[in-house]
């Protein structure tokens, strides 16, 4: 029975929540702020209480236990975040963001020029990239050749369209002027692609809270007309305030 | 005023109530459209199931709760009930805190669940939880998984209690990387940290739609074996593996209807606009 209620009250808040999130789209109003301050300081506690428990379990507990004192430094190095709220010593606060951006950096740009750079390059060049592409068992594959093409118009296109150190008016400027403007299509299909995969994404997000909310018809019709009450009276509230002002 | 202008000018609140009209439809009651399935997903099935026997599979559930509740929890449930139906190791682990918890709803999933039963906790599989420090622990866990995940599996028991990590000691042990991500850390992560200190390694990522495109690059350079397209190609794997139910069925004509209205709204608009467009006046400012 406690389950059941328990159960009960989490598709209660769950609706509620959610409609008070989508009724932004109607108009602002206080459940949509209720919400939205609800959700920035729920993400904050979770946080703040998982790193908590990881420096507990990772840094704190090794030096108590006399296990470990290196792991001092870093704490020591941390605390110094603190100097950020300090006019006078703001600049112990830059020790810890270096260490941060410095150890990022460094770590990051390693594993890049090979897995990303390196890698991503090649296969734009053949032999990895083939130009005739023919399958063992399937024979020639026109689709994944036609591809293979267009992937080396396109990436000299749009290298050609940032390339800005030959004069325009030479005939390898006009050429690349040229290049230039398949790699502006090139880039306009790809923005294009990243929109309309950025909907979809959107979409499903919708889709997933509106199954959720047909769980259960009384909560979700109920919390509607309430928040709709509420905003369409807010609205009016603040047209009038407007039109006193 | 003709009806391109009235179009034109209609109330966006309008569209949003259409849509909300529309989608609702299969969710109340399945239309049962066609879907047709990508290349994509069949290398992403098909390199699941052509693991060897006994290999160890790393399955990264790098997610927030947003995308898992959209996107990647039916790839995440999917692509946990195809591997638990091989005879290989799976490792969970994630680099978000948010995505650790959701390993346990990914358990629950009742396919995922009939199958854990013909499966033994620490020998079989195993969840490491949450593995702080980002990219950061991603480098330490490559090089020493056992120093990096020192606190043992999510309830805190120690690796050495457990059978399944006794030959899992770097990223080098590692067959397959499974990776269902949000964001960052996520794919081009685990390329830089994992990838490049064991080139064998074999990729395979399920990602939100949004970020498809950027995902691409690394399945046309080989570096993934395929990648799963956001929702829809979870739907696309659902039905590889006849794990469909009604439910699944509901969400996939959602999704066709949601999309249909968005392309219907993206040609009234655009049909409106080139409609109502005045015609170019030469000779500048009067």
């Amino acid at each position: 029975m406690a389950a059941d209620l328990a159960t009960m009250l989490g598709i209660y808040v769950y609706a509620l929540y959610a409609l008070a999130a989508y009724s932004f789209t109607y108009r602002d109003n206080s459940f949509f702020k209720f919400a939205e301050h609800t959700y920035v300081a729920t993400s904050i506690a979770y946080n703040a209480a998982v790193a908590y428990g990881t420096i507990r379990f990772t840094a704190v507990e090794p030096i108590l236990t006399g296990k470990d004192f290196t792991f001092l430094i870093p704490l020591l190095v941390g605390a110094l975040f603190i100097f950020f709220f300090s006019k006078k010593y703001f600049w112990l606060y830059r020790f810890p963001i270096a260490v941060i951006a410095g150890t990022g950096f460094g770590l990051a740009m390693s594993g890049t020029i090979s897995a990303q750079f390196m890698a991503q390059i090649l296969a734009t060049i053949p032999p990895q990239l083939k130009l005739y592409v023919v399958h063992p068992t399937l024979g020639f594959q026109g689709m994944d050749t036609l591809n293979n093409w267009l992937i080396i118009i396109m990436t000299i296109g749009t290298l050609a369209y940032f390339f800005f150190s030959i004069p325009p008016e030479t005939a390898l400027g006009k050429t690349a002027r040229t290049l230039g403007i398949v790699g502006r299509w090139t880039m306009m299909i790809a923005f294009g692609s990243a929109f309309g995969n950025t909907v979809m994404t959107r979409m499903n997000l919708f889709i997933g809270v509106y199954k959720n909310l047909l769980r259960d018809w009384t909560s979700f019709i109920g919390f509607t007309v309430l928040i709709l009450v509420v905003a369409t009276l807010e609205g009016q509230r603040a047209k009038k305030a407007e039109q006193k002002a | 005023m003709s009806l391109w202008k009235r179009l034109e000018a209609v109330d966006v609140r309008m569209i949003y109530l259409v849509l909300w009209i529309l989608v609702g439809i299969p969710l109340l009651s399945p239309l049962y459209l066609p879907l047709s399935i990508s290349p994509d997903t069949v290398k992403y099935h098909d390199a699941v199931e052509a693991l060897p026997a006994g290999a160890v599979v790393a399955f990264g559930m790098d997610v927030s709760p947003a995308g898992y509740g959209g996107e990647l929890g039916p790839q995440a449930r999917a692509t946990a009930t195809h591997v638990l139906r091989k005879p290989v190791k799976v490792i969970f682990l994630s680099f978000w805190e948010t995505g650790a918890p959701l390993i346990e709803s990914v358990w629950k999933d009742p396919f995922v669940a009939a199958l854990m039963k013909t499966k033994e906790y620490g020998k079989d599989y195993v969840n490491l939880g949450w593995i702080p420090g980002t990219e950061t622990g991603m480098a330490s866990f490559a090089t020493d998984i056992w120093k990096t995940a020192e606190k043992g599996d999510y309830k805190g028991t120690k690796l050495a209690d457990l059978p399944i990590m006794a030959n899992v000691k770097t990223v080098n042990d590692f067959y397959m990387l499974i990776c269902i991500e949000t964001g960052t850390p996520g794919g081009p992560e685990y390329l830089r940290q994992w990838q490049a200190r064991n080139p064998k390694l074999k990729m395979i990522v399920g990602s939100l739609g949004v970020s498809v495109p950027a995902n691409m690059a690394y399945v046309a350079s080989g570096q993934y074996i395929s990648l799963l397209r956001g929702g829809r190609g979870a739907t696309e794997y659902q039905r590889l593996l006849n794990i469909v139910t009604p439910a699944d069925v509901q969400g996939a004509d959602a999704m066709t209807m949601s999309h249909v209205v968005v392309l219907a709204f993206l040609a009234i608009g655009n049909i409106a606009y080139f409609a109502t467009k005045k015609p170019k006046t030469s000779g500048g400012k009067a």
